[in-house]
């Protein structure tokens, strides 16, 4: 993935963008504009190289560096790249003793804001600023970072304290572990009103949320945005090996089935699953619960 | 039910609950979009990565959805990542068109 950062005429060149892909007529460029002030002061390769690990497996990027703004516009992604950013702009990026809301020091357009709704917004937002033509060198990123699953010792001695009282809860807790929006929402809505269900789009999530909830059952998809749902699977049977991991994929490789194996998984159900193929992964649950 | 779509195992999973499918299409058809897009931008080899990923997700999200022509599409394009641009130009031009089919038969209902 490329971001392109040309070099920039500042309003012109951003509302030159924003026709052209208002005339793409895709939904699926978003928008963020950040206050320029509220910056720490670092040169723009530096705030590039920054985003750039933020913006996972956006197939496109492209920054404006404007006067008082900065844009960062991407092609897919549009809820998961967002949190990043936001996350990395308020850990990182604010100068210290910002007290603005955050909201007024990021705006965002979602993929759903097009035509001449976003061209108005835009210009909107610009209305006060000057242009600065500043010019900034093109990035190549990794579609990938490595991942690596850690967790501080509280958090691990928080996590054995609800590991020893999960089997007594009256509602079961499942995990769902799923990079595609619409999957995940059809597992979440089909288990909700019978369970604790949580969900996350992403391994690193997905961890974290495994410590907190310390689930009875995980369904867990492979093939994720950030990492392989293998890795998760290994790393939840290393620190609960009582874990009862069901792995969710599109693919049958022999390879995801042998490593699975060795993840001691409890089992696989291929997409599309059915109401049933789900059920009776519950239901060999709970008939396990007490030999696990 | 036509011939790009068979719904009966999304309305087995939703219990005919027609508000959450009404909400489970729109979540369809924005990751849709946003995956077409994004195999339009990718049909070079040195994104073939991504193109694969792409088809990928699409295709688990079609055969979710009971689009079982477009998950077929899909399958044969992420098989197919390492294949010519002009080539991967004819697929997504065909899922596009098929997706254009789902989507109006999903408006429809």
């Amino acid at each position: 993935m490329l971001i392109n950062t040309v070099e920039v005429n500042a309003e012109s060149e951003l509302l030159a963008f924003i026709e052209e892909i208002n005339k793409a007529q895709t939904l699926a460029w978003s928008v963020l504009l950040i206050k320029k002030e509220c910056l720490k002061e670092i040169s723009n390769n530096a705030f590039i190289l920054a985003v750039k690990s933020k913006l996972l497996d956006a197939t496109r990027a492209e920054v404006f560096f404007l006067d008082q703004l900065v844009c960062i516009a991407w092609l897919g992604m549009p809820a998961q790249i967002r949190r990043n950013l936001r996350e990395l702009i308020t850990t990182s990026l604010l100068r210290e003793n910002v007290s603005e809301n955050i909201d007024e020091i990021i705006t965002y357009y979602d993929p759903q804001v097009m035509g001449n709704e976003l061209s108005i917004a835009i210009k909107a937002r610009l209305k006060n600023t000057s242009a600065q033509p500043i010019k900034a060198a093109a990035v190549e990123t990794k579609p990938h970072r490595t991942l690596v699953l850690e967790s501080s010792p509280k958090r691990i001695e928080n996590f054995k304290r609800l590991q020893s009282k999960r089997t007594l809860r009256e509602k079961l807790h499942i995990l769902i572990v799923e990079d595609q929006a619409f999957t995940r929402k059809l597992l979440y809505d089909v288990l909700k009103n019978t369970y604790e269900v949580a969900s996350a789009e992403s391994v690193e999530r997905g961890w974290q949320l495994y410590l907190e909830t310390v689930p009875n059952i995980v369904f867990l998809d492979i093939e994720l945005t950030d990492a392989s749902g293998h890795l998760l699977a290994a790393k939840i049977k290393e620190i609960d090996p009582a874990s009862f991991v069901i792995m969710v994929t599109a693919n049958n490789s022999v390879e995801d089935v042998q490593v699975a194996k060795q993840n001691k998984v409890a089992g696989f159900i291929a997409k599309p699953f059915s109401k049933q193929k789900i059920n009776e992964a519950i239901e060999k649950y709970k008939a396990s619960k007490g030999a696990r | 039910m036509n011939d790009s779509v068979n719904l009966a195992n999304l309305r087995e999973m939703t219990g005919g609950d027609v508000e959450m499918e009404k909400e489970l299409f729109e979540v369809f058809i924005s990751s849709s979009e946003e995956a077409i897009a994004s195999l339009s931008a990718n049909i070079l080899p040195e994104t073939s990565e991504t193109w694969r990923k792409q088809a990928h997700a699409l295709k688990g999200i079609s055969l979710s959805l009971g689009a079982e022509k477009l998950g077929d599409l899909c399958k044969k394009a992420q098989e197919c990542f390492q294949n010519t641009a002009e080539t991967k130009a004819k697929m997504v031009a065909d899922i596009k068109k098929e997706y254009e089919r789902v989507k109006s038969y999903l408006k429809e209902l």
